[in-house]
Formats: C-alpha cells, structure tokens, sequence
C-alpha cells in the first residue's frame, strides 16, 4: 500500500488553506444530521449497535473456524476461494484468473481493499482495462486522484471540476448540473458494462454458513457488474466474514443508517456462487479472494483488535473534527479519519504514520457514532504511548518547556489569588486581540494553536466568580 | 502456493488468538416462519398502508390495483407514456395475467419473457435495448418499501436493472414487516439448517441514485431511473 503519511503535517495544512475543499467539506454535516434521523426512527437502535457489536466480537473471536466455514460454503455453491497474505498475493490471483480467460476489460465498483491492493494500477500494468463504475470513484479515476472519503469519494471535488474534467477526457460539451454529468457518465459506463468480461467488487459482508457475499450500495453499478460479466471476483478482508445469514437483519438496518441516513441503501445484493442451471445472467464463475495483508497483526493486539469490527461506513469521518477541517487526502492513506488513524499505522508501521495518532482533540465523537461502538479514541491514545514509549522511552519524557509549565501550573492552583490574577488580566486585556468577537492570534508559542483556527474569548466573569453567587442565594 | 498461503494465514489467525479461549457463540433463537405469517396476516392492512407510505418515500411510484384488469391497464398506461418499443419481463403467471403478450401487440412494442425452462440467450442483449422491464416479487418489506427479489430460470437479473425503467407487480399477501421476518423465511424456503440460498436475491429500495457530485442527490444512475409498483389487493 503506497502511503504519504510522512507528510501528513504539510497536507493537512495545504488542505486548510484550500477555500474550496474547505467550503466542501462543510457540506458532510448532512450526513450526520441524516443519521441522527434515521436513528431516531428505529426503536431498538441502541440494543442493535449492541448486538452488532457481538456479533462482530464473536466472529472475531473465531476468525479461523468462520473462514474455513466460510470456505466451504462458497466452495459448496460453486465458487472458488483464494487466500492471500498480502497485496501482492492478491493482486497475483487476480491478474491470473484475468490472463487465464483473456479479460481485455474489468468493471469494479468501490472497493476499500481493492484500492489498498492498488489492483487498477497492476491491471493496466499488465495492458487490462480496469475501469471503476461507481460514480464518485469514475470521476476519481479519471482525474488519476485517490477518493478521499469512503462514501463520497470525489467530495473534494466541486461540481466545475467535473464539469472541466469530463469536457477534457469525455469530450462531452458544458454539462453544468449534476444530473446532467450523472447521465453522461451513465451513457459512457454502461458501453463499459456490457463489454467487460470481468467484474471486480469488494463485500461489505460475507456469510460463512452460506458461502453468501452481501454487497450494499445505491447507484445499481455492483449489480450489473455481478450481472453482465462472465467473471465475478470478489475481494474482501478476512474481517468481514459473519456467521449467520440472519445476522444480516442486525447489519442491514444500521449500516445505511449509519453511512447516508437512509434506512435501507437502494440496493443489497445477496450472492451465492455463480449463476444456476437455466439462469439467464449472473457471473458464470465467482472466486472469492480473502485477503490478511495486516489483519492477522491487528488481530494478534488485543488493544487494538477491535478495530477490526469496522464496517467502513464513514460515519467517524463526517462526525470529527479533523476530518472536517483537513478532508481525506491529508491523511495519505486509503484509510482516512479516525478509524484510518488507526488502521494505517497497524497496516504500514507506526513510524511512517506517527503523526495520525495525535491528528484527533480525543473528543469521542467517533466513538459515540459508530455503529458497531468501536473505542477509536482509546487506540489512538495506545499508538501515542506505543509511539512514546518506542525507541528507549526518550519521547515518553516531557520537554523541559512542557515540564516547566506544569510546574508554573502546580504552583498557581496551590495559590488561589495567583490562580484568580492569570486569569482575570486576561479577561480584561483580551479585548485587544478580539476579533469579530473571536481571538485569531494567540501570544508567543500559544500561536500554534491558532494558527488554523480562533479561540473563543474568555468569559467576562469567570466560573468561580458565578459559583460564589450561587452560594450566597 | 495457493495452500501455503491458506495455512499461513490461518496459522497466523490462530496465533494470534491463542491466550483467547474461544466463547460460546450465542444462538438467537429466530421466530418460526409459521409464526410470521399468521403475524403478518393479521396486520395485513397496517403493512399494506406502512409499505405504501415507505415505497413513495424513496421515490417509488405506487398503483393499488383492485383487479388484474386494473392492473393491465397500468402497463399499458406506462408503455405508452415511456413510448416503449421493447419490454423484457420475468416468466410468471402473474405476468402473464396483467401483461400479456396481445397487449404488447397492440401497441406496437415487442415483449421478450425470460423463459423458465430452456435458455433465453438473447436475454441480456434485449434488455439492453429496452424500455421497461417487468418483474414479480418474492417478499416486500414494509418498514423500509423494499421489494425481494429472488435470481432464477425465468427471473433474469437483469429485467430490474437494465432497462431505464422497473416495473414490478407486489401482491398484498407477500408484504411481511421487515429484515427480521424475512431470514426465517428464507431459510425455510431454502430447508432448514443448512440453507443453500439461490444464486441472487437482491433487495430494491427505491430506484437508482447517486450523490457523488457535491452530495446532489440525481436519481437514475446505472439503474433504473424509474421505480413502478403494481400493489394486486389479494383476491
């Protein structure tokens, strides 16, 4: 997985400074405000999280006997299964089985693992047509960017952005609406659709007493590419294996919920090997590939393991701080927000990602949304120890400018009428450095903090002065 | 190769759970599919009205039909308004009680039924080249105004999802209340505990959409543009 972690501090601040990406990425509040109402309408929401969550607790728990199982259900139905260690592993048994039926041109529909194999690059490598269907990640492609959001993967993108790039690859003419690039890009796929002899889709589930991989999405692009091609190759992470087809009920109600506000996404796709005896379409061969690549380390660190529960919905992207300000490409990594802050040094090494870890206020707010309760903010805060106590436990010891100012600290709250002074003076002198109500520079090293953001002022009078009020009434 | 790559990862797997001594999965026991129906059955008319009122949520458009003939009339009323030339539809009695082939005839568009038994290797093809394509459904869900579809001979794929626009005939009795009652069921039409499922069954909520350009919501992208339900009251 090609990363671009170690330059997480420059992007994050290229990204900042970027007024349209910013005015984007002020739209994602949409989604949680839509999720928040479609868990409002679901009487049991809490107690299905819950259950979701064990659900994914036990499989984990059990991951090698609901692979085999697994194994023998898609095997059972007629399907193959491959198992890969790594990227590379994968991407080795896919361009096999696309040299073996003389695939000229492959249809994918969005896929997090295949993006982490980087399957569209080996596949032109090897002079195959890899083509991505879903429409957000097409605009992606054609642009040659990486998406930079799980769900919406061209948000940064603006609406003239695509308009300029399908006028530029797609000689179409001065598309203005959406509808109107959607249609364009439908025309331009569907020729794709028809032609390609392989069709390549992740899954968002897969049901090892039935060999069943589940996949959820809205635009109809996985269904045909399942459909039309001769050839369905499916490739997930081992973590995605469920036990039970009627855990699907628990999944399916807070997946779309959770990643659009919607209550069902517009389509689910339940397939079970490759088309029947007498059946008119459908792949005429399914292969499952299930890829490690990391997973059985993350699996091996129990701290970390839950990480694994992760149903990529994106609902902790929308939802933190930092995601909104910075957008996915800052991150550097297929995985991007708070899960990704923890996926990504798991998978490439704490020490090319060591910045992620600290790329979150710990608010919880990730933790709080996601559908399956997985504790983010204390994984991330067990990276920042393993990351301080790495290399003899030189970076566990604070700065002296950071011990001095404990100490300073220390003093003060042993001092009440010292306390009181620091911050009243600034109370009173604070007016100076308002702005629009706001504080937009800070003195000295405290600038850093405001260098990309403002600071509210502080209160004219302050909580003790309050309290002693209330006390007298 | 192929094997090692399967023992390492699985010994990996194992190593890594080791110090875990394994729980006991936790079985849930799922209502009898018995059980469901007669549910079902007696809040018919609050699932009819709760899975119309979801259908159009989503942006599907629903026709009650009180009879077949009231029903056929609804397909024709739709071929003519879409000025269908071609119509694909799944192998069904159903079908070929509200969308006959005379009908099709009569106003001058072709209709390929997808054949049961036999192949229909021109099937895929035609789809691509037509307006509407008309399926039976095999549940719908309520809760959400979802349409089950179940892959087999006679019922392509692709008759929901290639043409521009879906038309799909629900009969009041198969409306059941959601995801909970719909496994069970399942399960039962599979036999019991193993279940093999058919090679598809896709889920329909609403018709194709997208939001991938600045979260504009278009409808229609590579599916169907256009949801049609013919609710059939039971008779």
């Amino acid at each position: 997985m090609h990363v671009n972690t170690e330059k997480f501090i420059e992007n994050s601040q290229a990204a900042i400074e970027n007024a349209g990406l910013q005015s984007r990425l002020r739209v994602l509040n949409r989604f949680t405000v839509m999720r928040a109402v479609a868990f409002r309408d679901l009487e049991d929401g809490e107690a299905l999280r819950d259950r979701a969550r064990a659900i994914k607790e036990e499989t984990i728990n059990r991951l090698d006997e609901y692979l085999v199982r697994l194994e023998e259900s898609v095997t059972r139905s007629g399907g193959s299964v491959h198992w890969a260690r790594t990227a590379n592993d994968a991407v080795g048994i896919i361009l096999e089985l696309a040299r073996k039926n003389s695939v000229k041109r492959v249809v994918k529909s969005k896929s997090m693992a295949t993006e982490e194999i980087e399957l569209n690059e080996a596949l032109e490598q090897a002079g195959i047509e890899a083509v991505e269907t879903d429409l957000g990640e097409y605009i992606v492609q054609l642009a040659r960017e990486k998406p930079s959001h799980i769900l919406a993967p061209a948000i940064h993108k603006s609406k003239g952005d695509v308009t300029d790039l399908f006028r530029e690859k797609l000689g179409t003419g001065d598309l203005r609406e959406a509808e109107e690039l959607t249609q364009a890009a439908r025309k331009q796929l569907r020729e794709k659709f028809c032609t390609a002899e392989m069709g390549v889709t992740g899954a968002n589930f897969a049901v090892a007493e039935t060999g069943t991989i589940v996949l959820v999405e809205n635009e109809g692009n996985i269904r045909l590419s399942t459909t039309l091609p001769r050839l369905h190759v499916a490739l997930m992470g081992i973590e995605k294996v469920v036990p039970r087809l009627a855990d699907l009920a628990v999944f399916l109600r807070i997946l779309a919920r959770s990643a659009s506000g919607q209550k069902m996404s517009s389509y689910v796709s339940l397939i079970t090997g490759a088309r029947g005896e007498g059946e008119s379409d459908g792949a005429r061969e399914f292969h499952l590939v299930l890829l490690d690549n990391g997973r059985t380390r993350i699996l091996a660190d129990s701290e970390k393991r839950e990480s694994l529960y992760c149903l990529r919905c994106g609902a902790c992207l929308n939802v933190c701080p930092v995601y909104q300000k910075i957008g996915g490409h800052a991150y550097g990594s297929v995985y991007s927000g708070p899960i990704g802050s923890v996926i990504t040094p798991m998978m490439v090494g704490l020490e090319r990602a060591k910045d992620l870890p600290f790329a979150s206020s710990l608010c919880g707010a990730c933790r709080e949304i996601c559908p399956v309760k997985i504790n983010i903010p204390h994984m991330l805060l067990n990276l920042r120890s393993e990351w301080a106590e790495s290399s003899g436990g030189d970076r566990a010891r604070p700065r002296l400018s950071e011990r001095l100012a404990i100490k300073a600290w220390a003093f003060a709250m042993r001092h009440p009428w010292l306390y009181n002074l620091i911050f009243r003076l600034p109370a009173i002198f604070q007016g100076l450095m308002l702005k629009d109500g706001k504080i937009d520079r800070l003195p000295f090293s405290l600038g850093a903090w405001t260098a990309n953001r403002d600071f509210p002022p502080l209160a004219r009078r302050s909580f003790r002065s309050l309290w002693r009020d209330t006390e007298k009434r | 190769m192929a094997d090692t790559a399967r023992e390492e990862v699985l010994s990996r797997i194992r190593v890594a759970l080791k110090s875990e001594a394994p729980q006991e999965s936790s079985s849930l026991s799922s209502p009898r599919a018995d059980e469901i129906r007669q549910r079902c059955d007696e809040q018919r008319e609050r699932l009819v009205e709760q899975f119309a009122a979801e259908l159009t949520r989503v942006g599907g458009h629903l026709f009650r039909a009180a009879s077949p003939a009231a029903a056929s009339e609804y397909v024709e009323r739709l071929a003519l308004s879409t000025g269908a030339k071609s119509v694909i539809g799944w192998d069904s009695p159903l079908i070929e009680s509200i969308a006959p082939f005379d009908l099709f005839e009569r106003i001058g568009a072709e209709f390929l039924r997808d054949r049961a038994t036999g192949t229909a290797s021109d099937f895929v093809r035609a789809a691509i080249n037509s307006e509407i394509g008309i399926t039976a459904v095999d549940y719908a869900l309520a809760d959400t105004g979802t349409l089950v579809l179940i892959s087999g001979p006679g019922r392509a794929r692709s008759a929901s999802l290639v043409p521009p626009v879906h038309l799909a005939v629900v009969e009041a009795r198969q409306i059941i209340s959601g995801l909970d009652d719909l496994f069970p069921l399942l399960a039962e039409a599979g036999g019991g505990s193993a279940p093999h499922p058919p090679s598809a069954i896709t889920f329909i909520t609403g018709p194709s959409r997208t939001a991938d350009i600045e979260l504009t919501l278009v409808v229609g992208v590579h599916g169907p543009q256009q949801l049609h339900v013919i609710l059939l009251a039971d008779g």
